[in-house]
């Protein structure tokens, strides 16, 4: 069976049970079915092309916003947990100090714990600093393979 | 594989792969529906204007709702404010028609377009999405936002019309 007779005949069976939804005599089936053959094929890959570009700005707003709002989240979170991990760290440096001066003189003690508890407060703040920046690097690597893909392999898929 | 909700709530967030997916899933659905309603009239804008709405609105698609119904309901609507712009013209000549490569297919189109010509606006929408996109009654009264009994009807009295007509085109 040729597909166009096949279209016709899957046409005219949809006809039949439209009519028959429509509490009408299935007579009509066939004629209608071939009174309303219209063959619509497009070729639409230019038009989704132009519709990718200009879509394309909308996207990139829409892109930044999502990111920004997850720095927000994860810099809001980060801050949530500050004042323990300050907490604990003081607790921790009080009982370093105790027990350093048990061994040494007190003024060598709380220089060394002193110097200590410095380099461990620059730590953390770099490790702070650090989560918009990493954050903003995955976000720009994201960017840069969408665009590499667009233009080298149009039929990329995200890997997700 | 992904779902067409899915992709469209990554469009939410910003991704153009996932726009390319569901452009390649339905562009051809998509571009017939408006040829249809508009007998082959501005389909390009209408096909544009569509996938644009669908992308500046990603952010209110409701995931639990089916996305061609949406980008349906989208596109009925720019359809019907097309219609309400543009004054009525005349049927397009066969030779118009995208991709009708032959004069038989050419005039069936054009008894085609004809017959639906003959119905309301709300009767050639029902026909359009339950005939040719075979879209379920409770798909097709979610689109035109009546209820399922108006589909119904709308489609009792089109098809009752259209047989009647189809006799005379026979």
């Amino acid at each position: 069976m040729s597909e166009r007779t096949d279209n016709e005949r899957r046409a005219a069976e949809r006809m039949r049970e439209l009519l028959r939804d429509a509490d009408c005599s299935d007579a009509a089936a066939e004629p209608l079915a071939a009174a309303l053959r219209w063959p619509v094929e497009y070729e639409c890959t230019a038009w989704s092309r132009q519709v990718m570009a200009l879509a394309a700005p909308h996207l990139e707003v829409r892109a930044l916003r999502v990111w920004r709002r997850q720095v927000a989240v994860l810099v809001g979170l980060a801050m949530v947990a500050l004042p323990l991990t300050l907490l604990a760290g003081a607790y921790g440096t009080l009982l370093l100090y105790q027990a350093v001066c048990s061994l040494l003189p007190t003024t060598l003690a709380m220089y060394l714990v002193g110097a200590y508890a410095m380099v461990a407060l620059g730590v953390l703040g770099a490790i702070y600093a650090v989560i918009p920046v990493a954050i903003g690097r995955s976000h720009d690597r994201l960017v840069l393979a969408q665009s590499f893909a667009a233009v080298f392999n149009p039929t990329w898929e995200d890997p997700e | 594989m992904v779902t067409d909700e899915q992709l469209a709530a990554r469009v939410a967030a910003g991704e153009e792969a996932a726009l390319a997916e569901l452009l390649r899933r339905h562009e051809r659905g998509l571009a017939s529906f408006l040829h249809r309603q508009t007998s082959g009239r501005d389909v390009e804008d209408l096909f544009q204007e569509t996938w644009l709405r669908v992308v500046r609105n990603a952010e209110r698609f409701d995931v639990s709702r089916k996305f061609s119904t949406w980008m349906f309901q989208i596109a009925v609507n720019l359809c019907r404010d097309w219609r309400r712009r543009r004054p009525p013209e005349p049927v397009e000549s066969g030779d118009e028609i995208a991709g009708a490569g032959d004069f038989e297919r050419a005039e069936a189109a054009i008894d085609a377009a004809r017959l639906l010509s003959e119905l309301s606006e709300e009767q050639r929408e029902v026909v359009i999405l339950r005939y040719y996109h075979d879209l379920r009654e409770e798909d097709v009264a979610e689109i035109l936002g009546v209820p399922k009994g108006t589909v119904k009807s709308r489609a009792h009295n089109a098809l009752k019309k259209l047989a009647s007509l189809a006799e005379g085109v026979r």
